[in-house]
């Protein structure tokens, strides 16, 4: 009974964090819409921080509590057509795509601050659990900042794609951009099928901020 | 509950959890000790024995015992064998199987809670939960409410004659019964949109003076197979309660569709509901007092088995008004509006072909607001003027030509497969830059089948399938039986996007 706990707390302790960032990223989406002018999240009531709005059932729930370290929340609905000034809205749509990676970024510093904080006020504290999940939280973030700015459709880094994207390259794109999920598809089988690491360098990027928090 | 207080609660209890985690983790029976506390020991030799618990070595030293994170790397194990450190196992009873139970549990928990939030989002009133799903929300309205009358329906004067019957039978049933008729208790009411279906019902409730449920038939569609037939059960129910009574079911295409087609369990959701709507059509008495009213402007979807003698077996066809129905729409829409003597309805009328009776409505209101607008520029008083109308009228036609063919392919048929009715001539920009031209064969939500225009050398193409989401601009052609020229706003055509 006993490992039984120690093993569902030490998942807990992966979850929480887990789906707290994933709501301020869908938030932060919904938010950066709403001041751009598009309330298509807000009327579908994702303007807000509750998990329950956001959470997927398989994304958000199931995998990552049986431990499996991946998975996704809800898609926050825009409508690029209602955002406010001149152009075609896929300015808009770069930013509002970029405020969820953004905010995962946010969330990283701010848990490396607190380590670095703990780290200075007691460093054995910092190796002991809290000190191990501000660490793990901070990975996460950089993690899902990272995976997210991947340029493959659906991701967030698609729109960023979107909007960089030169004329001549476009048809291309487009014609990438309009098989939406496929692209995830094959990145994700086929870095599994090839055993490619896709997010060791954001581990290694957030392995850094740990070290600098600990120092 | 206050969705930001909600909010805060979730994440006060989130993070209250995840503290008490850590809390209990770090109260270890062994103290934290950094790995060099471990190299001085095993140099000193003062360390007995070392277990591997996980990532973390647990160390047997003299007095203390004591635990170092994230350690047990196959290195540090060699190095410790090196010293003759003996290491071992830490014995741990996590029983994987109970762990998997549990999480499951948990899981199962969690969804339970977000699909009640999910019902609960999506009730009208915001608090509907899974055991109150099963009651139907039908807006009863009680005699002397209702206040539309016939009077208040231009045109549609064969339908009126025909419901002022169904009007009598609610009224004086006995007269009727004695003559021993059975009078058609389903009424079929179907026309395009804003042909006056809604308010004609309104009006029969209105002119028997009974209570008329009302209820849009998209409010029986639910998730849950079994919650539309229950909702219909209930309305019956309450509806015969209360004879003599109108049941009103607006838009009833939403579950009447023809069933078979399609899998899945929404179509055994819509099934059941339709169902069930046929059994309580069939299962009141003749005497009975209910006269159930149906609308919908897409009759030719709707199972057959709904149509069929005694059910509803009477069929009202609301087309849109001729010359002199529109007239006399325009005449009821103005009976509360000052207007400049002698002026011509009729005139007006002639205005408008194939407009509906809605649109009328429209032209009034526009006409009284133009006319509004003059008395504050003039400070005189507002009376609706011949110019007000011509005015509407002509802002009217240039608006509602905007909405005309394309329209009805290209936003309609967002969820349907849609062909258009007559030529639909078309250029579409493309995300990419390439325009297509030619003639559109139809339309669903996520495509558009086109027929290239041959081109000048007389070569044809293949007809084209062009996805929605890549066109940036359509126009329509000369040849389009419909439209002269339509711009719409590209981005109006794309699907909504996700972030
Ligand atoms: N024959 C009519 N006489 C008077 N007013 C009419 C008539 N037809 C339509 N109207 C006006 O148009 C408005 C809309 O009509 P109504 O709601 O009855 O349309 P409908 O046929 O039910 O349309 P839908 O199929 O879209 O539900 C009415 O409230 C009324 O003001
Ligand atoms: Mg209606």
């Amino acid at each position: 009974m006993d490992g039984l706990v120690d093993w569902f707390c030490g998942r807990l302790l992966f979850w929480i964090p887990f789906v707290l960032s994933l709501s301020v990223h869908e938030y932060a989406h919904a938010l950066a819409a709403s001041w751009l002018g598009d309330t298509t999240a807000e009327t579908q009531g994702r303007l807000t921080l509750d998990p329950a709005a956001h959470a997927d059932p398989v994304g958000t729930v199931l995998l990552p509590l049986v431990g499996v370290p991946f998975g996704w929340a809800k898609p926050v609905p825009v409508n690029p057509a209602n955002f406010r000034g001149a152009g075609d809205g896929r300015l808009g749509m770069l930013l509002t795509a970029a405020a969820g990676p953004a905010s995962n970024g946010l969330i990283a510093v701010a848990c490396a601050l607190g380590l670095g904080v703990e780290h200075l006020a007691s460093p054995e504290a910092a190796l002991g659990p809290s000190g191990k999940v501000l660490a793990s939280t901070v990975l996460m973030n950089v993690t899902l900042a990272m995976f997210n700015l991947l340029p493959v459709p659906p991701l967030d880094g698609s729109r960023v794609v979107d909007f960089l994207c030169p004329d001549a390259l476009r048809p291309a794109w487009s014609w990438i951009y309009a098989r939406g999920g496929l692209g995830i598809a094959i990145l994700l089988g086929g870095s599994v099928l090839l055993g490619v690491d896709l997010v060791s360098w954001s581990r290694a990027l957030g392995q850094w901020l740990v070290n600098q928090a600990l120092t | 509950m206050n969705p930001r207080l909600r909010t805060a609660l979730v994440w006060f209890v989130l993070l209250a959890v995840l503290a008490g985690v850590v809390w209990l983790g770090s109260a270890d029976q062994y103290a934290t000790r950094t790995y060099e506390t471990l190299a001085t020991d095993v140099t000193n030799q003062q360390v007995s024995a070392v277990e591997i618990d996980g990532e973390d070595l647990i160390v047997h030293a003299g007095a203390q015992d004591y635990r170092v994170k994230d350690v047990a790397q196959d290195d540090v194990l060699s190095w410790l064998d090196e010293n003759n450190v003996p290491v071992r196992f830490h014995p741990s009873a996590a029983n994987p199987i109970l762990a998997v139970l549990l999480g499951l549990a948990v899981i199962g928990g969690v969804i339970y809670f977000l699909r009640r939030r999910q019902l609960g989002a999506g009730g009208a009133g915001g608090g509907t939960t899974i055991f109150d799903m099963r009651r139907s929300n039908a807006r009863k309205l009680t005699p002397g409410v209702e206040h539309t009358r016939f009077a208040d329906v231009g045109g549609h004067a064969e339908a009126k004659e025909v419901l002022a019957d169904v009007v009598d039978f609610l009224k004086n049933p006995a007269r009727w019964t004695s003559a021993g008729v059975r009078l058609p208790r389903g009424v079929l009411l179907e026309g395009p949109p804003g042909g006056g279906k809604t308010l004609l019902a309104r009006a029969v409730a209105g002119e028997a003076g009974v209570p008329v449920f009302v209820i849009s038939a998209s409010e029986f569609v639910e998730m849950f197979v079994g919650v539309g037939a229950a909702r219909i059960r209930d309305l019956f129910e309450t509806a015969k309660k209360s004879a003599p009574a109108v049941v009103f079911i607006d838009e009833i295409d939403a579950v009447g569709r023809r069933r078979g087609s399609g899998l899945g369990t929404a179509h055994d959701e819509r099934e059941q509901t339709l169902n069930q709507l046929l059994v309580c059509l069939d299962g009141f008495e003749p005497s009975t007092r209910i006269v159930v009213i149906a609308a919908t402007n897409r009759s030719d979807v709707l199972d057959r088995a709904l149509l069929r003698p005694g059910r509803f077996d009477l069929r009202l066809s609301l087309g849109f008004p001729d010359l002199e129905a529109r007239a006399d729409i325009l005449r009821i829409h103005c009976r509360s509006k000052r207007m400049e003597p002698g002026i011509d309805l009729r005139a007006i009328a002639a205005l408008t072909p194939g407009v509906s009776g809605a649109m009328l409505e429209h032209l009034c209101n526009e006409a009284g607001i133009r006319a509004v607008r003059r008395s504050r520029r003039e400070s005189v008083e507002a009376i609706i003027q011949t110019a007000d109308f011509t005015a509407a009228v002509e802002t009217a036609a240039k608006v509602e030509r905007k909405f005309d063919a394309l329209d009805a392919l290209f936003v309609e048929s967002t969820s349907q497969f849609t062909q258009p009715t007559g030529e639909v001539y078309a250029r579409l920009t493309l995300t990419d830059g390439v325009i297509a031209e030619g003639r559109v064969l139809w339309a669903d939500s996520g495509y558009v089948k086109l027929q290239p225009t041959p081109s000048e050398l007389g070569e044809t193409e293949g007809a084209r399938l062009i996805p929605k989401g890549q066109i940036r601009a359509v126009e329509a052609l000369p040849g389009t039986s419909l439209a002269a020229e339509i711009r719409p706003d590209g981005w109006a055509l794309r699907r909504t996007e996700t972030a």
